[in-house]
C-alpha cells in the first residue's frame, strides 16, 4: 500500500463512518448478555462472515475489508467477558467461551470467503 | 425543559451515549487502520499483518480493562467513547478469524488471545489499583 493509498480521504472517512456504526451496533448487540456474551459473540462472528466475505468479493483488497467489517468485531470485549466469567469462579464458561469464539469466527469467515 | 420529562430525558442520555460510542469506535477503527498501514509501510504486508493484530488487541484489551476501573473512566460518557467505542473499535476479531484461515496458525492466535486476557487483567488491576489510591487521599 502507498502512502496516497493510506491517506485517501474517502477510506478515511469511511473508516471513520463504519467503524462508529460498528461500534454503535455492536454496543446495541452487547445488551444480550447471559450465561455467556451472547451479544459480543454474534457480533463477532457475524463480522467475521463480513471480512471473509469481503475478502473474496474485493480480491483481498484488504481496504476495503476494513472498511467494511471495522468497529462491529471486537476483541476487548472478548477479553473482558472472559475475565468477569473467571472472576465470577466460572473458568470453565470462560475457557468455553473462548473456544466457541475462535472456532465460530473463523468458521464464519471461511463461509464468508467460500461465499463471496 | 428536560428535568420535567424524564423518558424524554432518559432516552436523550442514550442517544448521547451512543453518538460518543460512534465517535469512540470511529477514532479507535481509525487509529488501528494507521498502525496497520503505518507498519506495513516499514515491514512489508506479512508481517505488519500479524504484528499489528497483536498489537491492537493486546493493547486495546489492557485498555479496556484500565477504563472499567479507573475512576477517571468512571462515568458513563467517558465509558461510552473510550470504552465500547474507542477499545472496541480498535481491537478487531474479524480479522483474527480471517487470519487464522488465511495465513495463520492456530499457535499463534492463541498466544494473543493467552496475552490479551491477562493484559486486560493487568489493565483492571491498574485501574481498581488507582481508584483505592484516590479513596485513601
Amino acid at each position: 500500500m502507498s502512502l496516497a493509498e493510506i491517506f485517501n480521504p474517502m477510506i478515511i472517512l469511511g473508516i471513520f463512518v463504519a467503524g462508529g456504526l460498528g461500534s454503535v451496533l455492536r454496543v446495541l448487540l452487547s445488551k444480550f448478555n447471559g450465561f455467556w456474551p451472547w451479544g459480543i459473540l454474534l457480533a463477532n462472528v457475524v463480522a467475521s462472515f463480513f471480512a471473509g466475505w469481503a475478502a473474496t468479493y474485493f480480491k483481498a483488497d484488504v481496504t476495503w475489508v476494513a472498511i467494511l467489517v471495522v468497529g462491529l468485531s471486537t476483541f476487548s470485549s472478548w477479553a473482558a467477558g472472559a475475565v468477569q466469567l473467571v472472576a465470577r469462579d466460572r473458568p470453565l464458561a470462560a475457557a468455553l467461551y473462548t473456544v466457541v469464539t475462535l472456532i465460530l469466527s473463523s468458521t464464519a469467515a471461511w463461509v464468508g470467503l467460500l461465499l463471496g | 425543559m428536560s428535568e420535567l420529562n424524564n423518558s424524554s430525558r432518559g432516552s436523550s442520555l442514550i442517544a448521547n451515549e451512543l453518538f460518543l460510542v460512534f465517535l469512540g469506535g470511529g477514532i479507535g477503527s481509525l487509529l488501528r487502520y494507521g498502525v496497520g498501514s503505518g507498519l506495513e509501510v516499514f515491514l512489508g504486508s506479512t508481517t505488519a499483518g500479524v504484528l499489528s493484530l497483536f498489537f491492537v488487541n493486546v493493547a486495546g484489551a489492557f485498555f479496556l480493562g484500565i477504563v472499567s476501573f479507573h475512576p477517571f473512566f468512571a462515568s458513563e460518557n467517558r465509558k461510552s467513547f473510550w470504552g465500547s467505542g474507542f477499545a472496541g473499535g480498535f481491537t478487531t476479531m474479524s480479522a483474527v478469524a480471517l487470519f487464522v484461515y488465511q495465513q495463520g496458525s492456530v499457535a499463534i492466535t492463541s498466544v494473543m488471545f493467552a496475552l490479551g486476557f491477562f493484559a486486560f487483567a493487568a489493565g483492571v488491576a491498574l485501574g481498581k489499583k488507582k481508584a483505592g489510591l484516590n479513596e485513601l487521599g
